[in-house]
Parts: C-alpha cells; sequence; structure tokens
C-alpha cells in the first residue's frame, strides 16, 4: 500500500482530461488573481515611487499672479517658463511669505527655491535652482553620482547635471561661469548630478542667496516647497495656506498622484472582479468533477467501506483529490499570472506612470523620472494566490467528500 | 448462544422502507455457525440472503432482534464502532467488482491492514503470504483488471483475510464464475478452512458450492426454512 497521496495521484491520472479541465478552470482563476494582485501592487508602488521622486515637497507654492493658466493637470503655466523651452521670470514670492508658512500647524519644513535660466559659460542654457541648503535636503534629496551636494548657504557651490557636466567636460573642480541679464558669477562645481532624463541634467544648482544676487531677486522666491508632518493632512495645510494667501497658488503633487492611484485602482477592482467570477467558476468546475468522481466510483466507496474504512478516511480521500486539483491549478496559475502580468501591467500602468513623471519634469527640482513599470510580484502575493487556489480546492471538494464518507456501505455496494 | 459460535443470530427482523411501502426482507431469523464451518445460505433471489449477510458484516442494522458475531452484538454498535467491526471481525467477498481499481493486487489485499494502522513492513510480508496463500503472489504488482475474474475473487479472499476476522461473508461469490473456477474457489475455501480453521459464511443459489459446505441453510421469503448437513443437501434443496 502507498500514501494516501499516491492514490489520489493515480486516481487524477486515471482521468487525465478531465482533471486537466478542471486544473485548468483553477489556473485561470488564480492567474488573473496574482496578476491582479501584482498590477495593484505594482501600481501603488510606482505612484509611490513618483511622489518620492517628484520633489519631496507635499505642497508647492507659487505665486498666483504669475499663474496664466493652470490647465495642464493643474500645474501653473508660469511654472513651465522656467522648463527650457521658456525664459524670464513672473512675479516671485518674498520670502516673508515664507516664514509665514513656516509656522502654519501642520507644516513640517517650507523651503524657498528660485528657478530661473541662465547661461553657462556663455554658451549652454541651462535651468539653475537656488536652494536653501538646510531646509531643502530636509524635503528633497538630489542623487549626487561624484562630490557632494552643496555644502554652505554662502559659499560660490555649484552641482552640475551628469549630462551637462559630460556634454561641456565639466567635473568635480571645475569652476564654471552662470551669466543672467548683465551679471554673471563664478562657481566651482562641488559634486555631479543625476536624474536619468538628460533634459533635466541640463541645470545647476547653486545656494539660494547666491541664485538671488545673481538675479537681483534678494528677499525673493520663485517657488516655495512644503514638507506637512502628517502626510494624510496635506490637504488640509494646502486649504490653510490658500486661505491665508488667497494670491497664491496652493498646488498639492501627492493630489496628482492620488487621483492617478485611484484609476488604477478602479481598474484593479475591475480585475478583481474579474478574478473572481473566474475563480468561482473553478470552484463550481472541481465540485463538478468530484461530485462526478463521488458518483463513479460509489462502488469503490462501498468496498472501502465494507472492508472497514472510517468515514473520516473515504472524506479525506476526496478532499486530497480536490486538494490537489486546487495545488496543481494554483502552480500551473502562478505562472500563467507572471506571464499574463507582464503583458497587462505596461498598458495598464503606462497612462498612471507616465502622468506622473510629465508632472515631476514641471515640478521646482532635476528629478529622477525613470520610474520603473517594472511589476513586482512579492512573495505575499504568491502565496496569496497560491493559498487561493488550494483553498478553493478544499471549498469544493467538502461537499462531494463529504457526500462520499456519509454514503451508507449497503446503498454504495448496490452500485455496480 | 453455544461458546463455539461464531455468529449468532437471533429474531432479525429487518423492514425496508421506500416512503409508504414497506418491504420486509427479513421476518425473524435466527441461526447460528459454528468456529471452523463453513456454512451456506441457499435460497432464490429476494429471499433475503444478501439482507441476512449485510447485518452479519456490520453493513447494515437490523430493526429488532440480536446479532452476536465472535461475542460482540453487532446491533447494539454505533456507526465508529461498526467501522471497527468490519475493519476486524469480518472479511467481505462480493460477487463482482471487489477490488479498488486504482491500487495493485497487492496493495488492494494491504488495504484492511493500512486502515488498521498496521506497520508498511509487516503489512506487506503479510500481504504477500496472503497471495502465496491464494496462489496469485506473481500478480502482486498488477492491477485488478489485468487479473480473470476467478482470480480477482481469490484476491478478494485473500484481502478478507488479512486481518484475521472471526468470519469470512461471501455473497453470490461465484455468481459470475465458470464451473471451473467455482470448483477452484471453493477449493481454496476449503483448502483456508482446513488450514487457518476459518470460518466462512456464504450465500449462494449454487448447488456446487453449497455441496462443499459443512452446514446449509435454506432461507425463503425472510425466513430460514431449514438447517441441513451436506448429506441432507438434496433434501434441502427439493431436488
Amino acid at each position: 500500500m502507498v500514501g494516501i497521496l499516491a492514490v489520489v495521484w493515480r486516481n487524477l491520472r486515471k482521468r487525465r482530461l478531465r482533471t486537466a479541465l478542471t486544473v485548468a478552470g483553477i489556473a485561470i482563476g488564480v492567474g488573473l488573481m496574482l496578476s491582479l494582485l501584482t498590477l495593484s501592487a505594482t501600481g501603488s508602488r510606482s505612484t509611490t515611487e513618483v511622489i518620492r521622486r517628484l520633489t519631496g515637497a507635499d505642497i508647492i507654492v507659487y505665486n498666483a499672479s504669475r499663474v496664466l493658466f493652470g490647465r495642464e493637470m493643474g500645474v501653473p503655466m508660469q511654472r513651465a517658463q522656467q522648463l527650457p523651452g521658456f525664459a524670464g521670470f513672473g512675479n516671485l514670492i518674498d520670502l516673508s511669505v515664507y516664514s509665514a508658512l513656516a509656522s502654519i500647524p501642520g507644516v513640517s519644513v517650507a523651503s524657498p527655491v528660485i528657478s530661473f535660466r541662465a547661461l553657462l559659460n556663455s554658451t549652454t542654457t541651462v535651468v539653475v535652482y537656488g536652494v536653501d541648503l538646510s531646509t531643502y535636503t530636509a524635503i528633497s534629496s538630489v542623487e549626487v553620482v561624484d562630490g557632494s551636494f552643496l555644502s554652505s548657504d554662502s559659499l560660490s557651490q555649484a552641482v552640475v547635471g551628469k549630462s551637462l557636466a559630460e556634454d561641456l567636460g565639466i567635473s568635480v573642480g571645475s569652476s564654471i561661469e552662470l551669466s543672467y541679464g548683465n551679471s554673471t558669477q563664478v562657481f566651482s562645481v562641488v559634486g555631479v548630478f543625476q536624474t536619468g532624463e538628460r533634459f533635466q541634467e541640463y541645470a545647476v544648482y547653486i545656494p539660494l542667496s547666491l541664485a538671488q544676487s545673481l538675479t537681483g531677486n534678494l528677499d525673493k522666491a520663485s517657488q516655495i516647497l512644503v514638507k506637512c508632518s502628517d502626510p494624510n493632512a496635506v490637504q488640509d495645510v494646502a486649504q490653510a495656506i490658500q486661505s491665508l494667501f488667497p494670491e497664491l497658488a496652493v498646488f498639492t503633487p501627492t493630489a496628482m498622484v492620488q487621483r492617478t492611484q485611484q484609476a488604477v485602482n478602479t481598474m484593479t477592482t475591475f480585475f478583481a472582479s474579474v478574478g473572481g467570477v473566474a475563480l468561482v467558476a473553478g470552484l463550481f468546475g472541481v465540485m463538478n468533477t468530484m461530485a462526478m468522481a463521488v458518483a463513479e466510483r460509489t462502488r469503490e466507496i462501498g468496498i472501502m467501506k465494507a472492508v472497514g474504512a472510517s468515514k473520516w478516511f473515504v472524506l479525506k480521500l476526496f478532499l486530497l483529490e480536490s486538494t490537489v486539483i486546487g495545488a496543481m491549478g494554483s502552480a500551473i496559475g502562478l505562472v500563467l499570472g507572471v506571464a499574463l502580468t507582464y503583458v497587462i501591467a505596461p498598458l495598464l500602468l503606462q497612462t498612471g506612470a507616465t502622468r506622473a513623471i510629465g508632472l515631476a519634469g514641471m515640478l521646482g527640482r532635476a528629478t529622477t523620472s525613470t520610474v520603473t513599470l517594472q511589476p513586482i510580484i512579492t512573495p505575499e502575493n504568491i502565496v496569496l494566490a497560491l493559498v487561493l487556489g488550494v483553498v478553493v480546492g478544499v471549498v469544493a471538494g467538502i461537499y462531494p467528500a463529504y457526500r462520499a464518507a456519509r454514503m451508507r456501505p449497503v446503498e454504495a455496494l448496490r452500485y455496480v | 448462544m453455544s461458546r463455539e459460535d461464531a455468529v449468532t443470530v437471533k429474531n432479525v427482523v429487518k423492514v425496508y422502507r421506500y416512503g409508504k411501502l414497506a418491504y420486509e426482507a427479513l421476518r425473524g431469523v435466527t441461526m447460528s455457525v459454528g468456529r471452523g464451518e463453513v456454512a451456506c445460505i441457499v435460497g432464490p433471489s429476494g429471499s433475503g440472503k444478501t439482507t441476512l449477510l449485510n447485518i452479519i458484516g456490520g453493513l447494515d442494522k437490523p430493526d429488532t432482534g440480536a446479532v452476536i458475531v465472535d461475542g460482540v452484538d453487532v446491533a447494539k454498535l454505533s456507526e465508529a464502532e461498526l467501522t471497527r467491526f468490519r475493519l476486524f471481525k469480518v472479511g467481505y467477498v462480493f460477487q463482482l467488482y471487489n477490488l479498488i481499481p486504482t491500487l495493485t493486487v497487492l496493495e488492494n489485499v494491504e488495504l484492511p491492514m493500512y486502515l488498521a494502522g498496521v506497520s508498511k513492513e509487516v503489512r506487506r510480508k503479510r500481504a504477500v503470504e496472503l497471495l502465496e496463500m491464494v496462489g496469485l503472489e506473481r500478480y502482486a504488482d498488477k492491477t485488478p483488471d489485468m487479473l480473470s475474474g476467478g482470480e480477482q475473487q481469490r484476491v478478494a479472499i485473500a484481502r478478507a483475510l488479512a486481518n484475521n476476522p472471526a468470519v469470512v461473508l461471501m455473497d453470490e461469490p461465484t455468481g459470475a464464475l465458470d464451473t471451473e473456477n467455482t470448483r477452484k474457489l471453493m477449493t481454496l475455501v476449503k483448502k483456508l478452512n482446513r488450514e487457518l480453521g476459518q470460518t466462512f459464511i456464504i450465500a449462494t443459489h449454487d448447488v456446487s458450492v453449497a455441496r462443499e459446505c459443512t452446514k446449509i441453510f435454506t432461507i425463503r421469503d425472510g425466513k430460514i426454512e431449514g438447517v441441513y448437513s451436506p448429506a441432507e443437501l438434496s433434501k434441502a434443496l427439493h431436488i
């Protein structure tokens, strides 16, 4: 006598086609479930990634008088003027606003940034970000690949983008000349940063005070980045700022990303229902197969009981059979789910993520915009999908197995 | 009831009900089979042979009366106790399809011992011995469908003996066999009876089977008509 599992396996092999079809039913359900769990996880992860890489700021404040049109994703158009292709300053924010902002409840850090276009070494147009070192680094982080980030608010230091550095042969220790209007100043390069996007790397970070003096905008900023102490209270803080300074434009990048997340969630829910329906259909498939197996083997059940098999033994025999079907369905569904994920993921995530990337490019910082679209199949989701398939197998098997177990031997034996 | 009795049946009544219809399968059966006997119950179809056998074997319960097998009143056992009773006290051989098709011949013989929790080495060894006893050890690893009807019945007998039952119950064991295989089967039954002292109760309407038994009960319309010795056989069978 071999183990009970081997017997279960022989019975399944005996009805190969039926077993295969039943397993396929479970596999499709599990596959769909796994891919949607993965997509949902990937969706929210990439969204989080986008938020993290945007600016680190929960709220960005502009001077509303400069806002021409907030059509494009709610981003004030004047911000676009500071991107390559636009030139000039609009009205700036007085730094007194900054002090007031910092004292609003819920605001953890506020950081003034002045950004403008300047000529580098009299040849190349670059975007310059003047940042307040201590507050900026508390909100944002710049990926420095060589040297270090600015170390002082008053020294003539600069951190340049990698593409820019490579194109112009600039390296740590080089001196560069930045010109704005009629004024020119020399900076020594202390670091090189990268974002992964060439156009964003045509940028230079310098201390805020030097940027202000270079452009002649003392005590001014083009935008103020705000980080909130409670990430969930961002909207409240944004409203507080807006009511305090009606003339300013208050923008919350996370809100944008949240909307994207909602879109992803809607799609996930849709796939979840499809996967759920498929699993339920699979469940009925297993139930049907098991009911047939019990009916076909009525005689066998009678013999086993006559020979002295307990109810529990018969129950176990059939329940194990449906469990094995569920387990096989899970295993195949796993492979199917992974394949499906890699097919659907790009279609599903592109929309959300690329919108967020576009957004990132418009914010007060050179950001890393390459958001990983690679689906992440987490061990948790794999386990969950496997468990789901096995549970379906067990649940589907309970009733037929119970019927087999409680079959009266005399009646079962009458069946030939 | 004698202490030597393997099976004692007293005033057993069994009524089957189908909705409003009631069918009296057994109408007060009393009989006893001693240890080491090969008894047979002879009667036409519908006379209650199978019902009686099923009640003795703990597959069915009598409505009234007592059934004592190896000192145990089967009628009083709970369902779980009946399962153990079937496992240890009786061995069963049916007319057809006795074996589990997905198990090998050896595994079929091992099955009752597996269910009884006998260790693998012990039950395998005993299963091989039992197959040798019925002369089919060479088919140990074959599946039942590769065996002839007669061979399958002999495997079923080997399986019935696995847990040393007090009695082996056979319900029309030769019903599907030809004369030659019937003769072989009865030769085996007598050999096992002689060598092991195994008690058998065989329900049959085959005269050639009845002829080989030590005690013959005739049953008709749910009642025992008479008990006969082999010598009285022709009288018993009304021939």
